[in-house]
This record gives C-alpha cells, structure tokens and sequence, in this order.
C-alpha cells in the first residue's frame, strides 16, 4: 500500500490562487485550469499522464498566431545551417564518408528543438 | 461465420445474416444456424416464425444463433431483425451478446407496440435502463425493423426501430458483457403465430484494425463519448480574455430530431454585457482512421451580437482539429478570433469595440473532455 490516494496524485493542489472563472495557473503543467479539468487530473489515470507529458487540456498550441512572435528555436537553427552550407542531404553524405549509417532524423530535431524553444518561452509566465 | 470486405483494400467485418429463404424438411427445425432455447421455431413461406404449427406463439420464446463473432469484437455487436403486421400488445427482444447458444447475455433490447391501429403505430423501446416512446410508420410491406448495438468496451448500449442510425434509447452506463452470439426472441402467447420474422442480421462494430463497420455508436477512435460532456473555453487572451475558463456540461438530447449535445454558457464581461453562447456538438462519419477526433463537428453561435462574423468557417461546423485526441478524450476547437481594426465591432463579449477601441484582438480555444 503506497498510501497515496487519486487525489494527492495530480500535481496541482488546487489551493492555487484563483483566477477569472475559478480558474487558477498549474505551475507543474503550465497551464490554466478549470475545476472540472482538476477533477479529470485527480480522477481519470489518463488526463493525468497526458497533463504531466505536456499533451492534456489546453497545453497544446494549435496555430501560427500562438507560437512565439520570432521564428522557432528549431526552425532558426535550421535556416541557420543551411546557409552555412550544412544540409540534410550534405549531412547525411559526410555521415556516410566517416562508415556512419547515412541517418539524420533532421525533421525529428528540429521539431524537438522548436519544442524546446517555446517551453523556454513559456517560463516567465509562471509567476503568474 | 462470414467476413465481408468493407472497403478497397481493409481487412473485413465479421458479420452472420439470415434471410430465412429456404425451406427444411417439414418446417421442422431452424437450421445448424439456430438454437431453439425456448418455442417451437420454424421457416414458413421463406420467413421465420415461431409455434406455427399450433397457433399462439410460446411465451418468452428465444432463438440464439450458433454462430460466434471474434473474441476481438466479444461484446460488440451491432443486431437486427424484422417484423411483420405487429399486433397491439406484441413485445418483441433482440438479445445481443448472448453468452453462448443457449445463454443470453445480460442485456436486452425490447420492443413493445403499444398501439398497432394508427398510423403511424406507437411503440415503446427499451435497453438497459432507458425506455422512451417512439411513432413508427411499417413500410409499405406491413414490416417494422427492430435494431440494437452494444458496446462491451465502453458499457454502452442503445436500440430503436426502423431504418438509419438514429437511436431511441441510449444507455451510456449498460454493459452487454463479453458474449459473441446473439438472438431474438418475443412474449406473444396469443394470436395465430409468436411472429414472423425476416432479415436477421449481426455484425461487429469494428473489425479487429479499427475499420469502422456499422456507425452506431460515435466514435474517437475506441472511445466512446458518452451523453454528458464538458465544454471549456480556455487560452482566452484580448478581447475576450474574460470567458477564459468558462465551461458547461454538453447534453445529447434524447429526441430523433436532434441527435447531438448542447448546451450555452452566459458569460459577463468587465464591460457589464453578458453574451449567451450557444454549442452543439455533432458527430459525423468520415475517415475514423486518419484523423484522431476530427469526426466531430462544434457549431457556436453568440447572442446578442454576431461575434462570429469574421470566423464563420470555425463558428457554423467547424471541425475538431489536429490536435484534438481520443486518449485521453480531448477535442479541440479554435482559434475563435477577433481580427481586424478593431475585432468584430458586432461583437461585445467581454469588451465593447466601440466604446474601448484599446483592445481590438483577440482569440479563444474550445476543449471538450468527458
């Protein structure tokens, strides 16, 4: 027996301050959340693991306008190789020169970089 | 058993129909088919019939078919049968998830024709713990079509009469259990025959990948969303910045005419103007497989003031998005945007354009969960 009940497992208390329609800012999740999605946090296994891997209610960006105003950390450094000469397809033939196998997973990085990027973003808000 | 090839290329439902045209040996037996539980069944004149030979039907008669589905799809069975010149007073069942040839399973449909004489007839159905009332027009044959689905996955079950997919009752909390065969069955001790049958029909929901084979039930992928859901308005910032975290409980409405969930939410901006936002959800049948969430539809609509002017394609039907997911059940809708000079001057939710041009943008998002 661990002792540790469904509720005490969903990181946010809900004591948080309170905001505009009872809502209140999870610091853990980096998110605003409503009572009802404090219940599916301390209730449902599910909305939990999705909350506490970045994926629940309202963690997810869906349009161009709620990225960051500059260009993407991922997206940046993309442009930035390329001019320097550093492609994919160059990438992958040095790989090859050297007995590497000719893989990049470039699209993969950059991606997780452009997540990275807007996280870091993201933490000034948590004095809210 | 039977498979049958859905689409070009998909792997095939399971299915086992019976149009009873055949004639056996002096109307003796059923068929290797069929197991007579309870009553004297038969095939008479290429329809099934029950106590045919005596007159009256045998009361709680039930017939199960010996036919099993997959053990994937135990418990989830989409069920039919027709039903010739009902009587007043007759009451019919389609047993779903029978546990074996000789069991049935811990839900019944029934179907009960309260009055056979108008046009068209009133019947009363009923599965699990739901009953409603429901006017039914036989066509023009004098039949009737009596049809079940049962979800063992979700616990859900929900039956109603004649054709399409709109059901009567639905019971979101009914567990059909794990049973792979299935039956029909009537209480009609009075009258020339039990009743006569046709076009016995049973088939998975799902085939083992996923492939959607009969849409009773709407779907996220396995999940089922049930007849509550909520809705929250979240990511609010600008001009509306004051309905963020604003939420309401979705209902289905138990009526044939309207086969969605809704609900409104009135909200009241610092501005002193509450706006009624209007939300019906609705569940549309395409391309399952490749777009987590997105057979669903979410209409909004605000009053007074159109603040959807500029966003009609989201506000009128707009669909869940990329983003939406099924586990866990998570649909997204938005951006809802104010855009322009000074938004949409239409709209006041939380901020008059007009009187406070400051603030002219704006946008929100829509999650809807269990």
């Amino acid at each position: 027996m661990s002792g540790i009940t469904p509720v005490e497992q969903c990181l946010c208390n809900g004591d948080e301050v309170r905001g505009p329609n009872n809502t209140f800012w999870c610091k853990y999740h980096q998110v605003r959340k409503t009572q009802h999605w404090l219940k599916l946090c301390r209730e449902r296994d599910e909305f939990r693991a999705a909350w506490n891997s970045g994926t629940g209610p309202g963690q997810q960006k869906t349009d161009a306008e709620s990225q960051p105003a500059g260009p993407m950390l991922g997206d940046a450094v993309a442009r930035l190789l390329g001019r320097i000469g550093v492609t994919e397809d160059r990438y992958k033939e040095a790989k090859e020169r050297f007995g590497l196998p000719p893989t990049c997973n470039c699209a993969g990085r950059q991606e997780w970089l452009n997540r990275v990027g807007l996280w870091w973003s993201k933490q000034p808000k948590s004095a809210d | 058993m039977t498979r049958r090839r859905c689409c070009c290329g998909t792997p095939t439902c399971w299915y086992f129909a019976d149009d009873f045209d055949r004639s056996l040996s002096g109307t003796t037996d059923m068929g290797a088919d069929w197991n007579e539980v309870v009553g004297d069944w038969g095939i008479v004149s290429n329809e099934c019939v029950e106590n045919y030979s005596t007159g009256g039907g045998t009361a709680d008669a039930v017939i199960i078919t010996t036919q099993q589905q997959p053990v994937e799809s135990a418990g989830e069975q989409y069920l039919q049968i027709d039903i010739y010149d009902p009587q007043t007073g007759d009451v019919y069942f389609l047993y779903p998830a029978c546990t074996s040839s000789s069991t049935k399973g811990p839900l019944e449909a029934k179907f009960e024709c309260l009055d056979a004489s108008t046009s068209p007839q009133t019947w009363r159905v009923s599965i699990g713990s739901e009953t409603e009332t429901q006017e039914i027009q036989p066509n023009e044959f004098g039949w009737v079509r009596a049809v079940c689905c049962v979800d063992h996955e979700n616990g859900m079950a929900k039956a109603w009469m004649n054709w399409g997919i709109v059901a009567t009752v639905w019971d979101d909390s009914a567990d059909p259990g794990a049973g792979r065969h299935s039956g029909f069955g009537h209480d009609n001790s009075v009258g020339l025959v039990g009743g006569i049958f046709d076009d016995y029909f049973v088939g998975e929901p799902r085939a083992d990948d996923g492939t959607i084979c009969y849409d009773c039930f709407c779907r996220c992928r396995n999940f089922t969303p049930g007849k509550e859901l909520t809705l929250t308005i979240y990511d609010a910032t600008g001009r509306y910045a004051c309905t963020d975290g604003v939420s309401t409980t979705l209902e289905w409405r138990n009526d044939v005419t309207k086969q969605y969930w809704s609900n409104e939410a009135q909200v009241t901006g610092p501005n002193g103007v509450t706006i009624t936002i209007q939300f019906m959800l609705r569940c549309i049948s395409e391309d399952f497989d490749q777009h987590e969430g997105r057979n669903f539809v979410l209409s909004v609509e605000f009053i007074p003031g159109d603040c959807c002017a500029l966003n009609v394609d989201y506000c009128a039907h707009g669909e869940a998005t990329s983003l939406s997911t099924c586990v866990p059940f998570n649909l997204v809708f938005g951006p809802y945007r104010a855009t322009g000079a000074y938004g949409d001057l239409n709209c006041r939710l939380c901020y008059d354009p007009l009187q406070e041009p400051g603030i002219t943008t704006g946008s929100f998002m829509i999650a809807i969960t269990p």
